[in-house]
């Protein structure tokens, strides 16, 4: 099966996995494993003084020699986005920024103009930016034309597990842009990861459908066999759909 | 003199640098995976200790949590 590139870097696994939200940080280890994601989010928060867990995410991750991509979650404005990429780039050594600039708590959908102008930044101090976005063609034509390294629109609403609401529009985004598109945020259960690759995605990137599942190892390994079947049927190119039967098998030599 | 770190009030010693304001806070600044900003700027690791901090300078430092 191809292998995927961002960026400069090639990838066998095509499932991008978050690393918040799990039972506990054993578990979330596990998932990652299991799953066998490549690339894992994170989040760029307040160091606490009174932190004695000893759990570090980031060792972690290093040890494991996965791609760590930090994202800007939580940010309403462009300006803070590109504080919080400045931050990562020097606390991570990543130029790598999934970008999102939300624009209403509620449903978390990105605010398109904040996006925009904090992509055309990042992209011209070096950043490599992997932009979490709706799932709106001519946005995402806007992005590669700025020069992010993929478009990632949303599927459906973050944590909302409601699935491709319009896989239409995912496939007018795949015909639109040449840059790696994958499906960010929505994803509820396999099947869902598996319809973003039958479109053509070249990936997946998801969170809370693994870590919330009542078996997150379980679900971890669930979508890394959603995301390899999805992508194997959009290689091998379904059938059309049609409205009525037709014989699979033969017609003729029947008993009389 | 008094600052603000992650949001929270300190009293420091006048001009004490980024480096040895680490220090102080008992965060090893040889570890790798945390960055400063100092009044929305970030300072690169190399400039710490040559970065000294004034009264009532905005200090955040961040590091890598679990997240999407």
């Amino acid at each position: 099966m191809q292998t995927f590139k961002i960026a400069d870097q090639t990838y066998t696994s095509r499932l991008l996995i978050g690393t918040a939200g799990y039972p506990n940080f054993h578990i979330m280890a596990e998932a990652i494993a299991a799953s066998s994601a490549e690339i894992a989010t994170v989040s760029m928060r307040r160091v606490k003084f009174t932190d004695t867990s000893g759990e570090n995410l980031f060792a972690l991750l290093r040890e494991r020699d996965m791609t760590i991509l930090p994202n800007t979650a939580g940010c309403f404005t462009a300006k803070d986005a590109i504080l919080t990429a400045n931050l990562s780039r020097e606390a991570l050594e990543t130029s790598l920024i999934k970008l999102e600039v939300i624009g209403d708590e509620q449903t978390l959908f990105p605010d398109v103009e904040q996006l925009l102008s904090a992509a055309e930044t990042l992209v011209k101090d070096g950043f490599t930016v992997l932009p979490y976005c709706n799932d709106d063609p001519i946005t995402c034509k806007k992005l590669e034309d700025i020069g992010c390294a993929a478009v990632m629109p949303l599927g459906a609403p973050i944590g909302s597990g409601m699935g491709i609401r319009n896989p239409y529009n995912i496939q007018i985004i795949r015909d639109l842009v040449r840059v790696p598109l994958i499906v960010d945020a929505g994803v509820g259960t396999a099947s869902d990861a598996a319809i973003a690759m039958e479109l053509g995605c070249d990936g997946v990137l998801l969170n809370t459908a693994v870590a919330k599942a009542h078996r997150p190892v379980l679900m971890a390994e669930a979508m890394k066999k959603a995301v390899e079947a999805g992508r194997a049927a959009f290689l091998a190119g379904r059938i059309p759909r049609k409205l009525y039967a037709t014989a699979s098998s033969p017609e003729t030599g029947m008993i009389e | 003199m008094k600052i603000r770190v992650n949001g929270e009030e300190k009293t420091v010693h006048p001009n004490v640098n980024v480096y040895d304001l680490l220090i102080v806070l008992e965060l090893n600044p040889t570890q790798a995976g945390i960055a400063v900003a100092v009044d929305r700027e970030v300072i690169p690791k190399t400039a710490w200790q040559a970065t000294e901090l004034r009264e009532d300078s905005e200090v955040e430092i961040i590091r890598a949590v679990q997240g999407g």
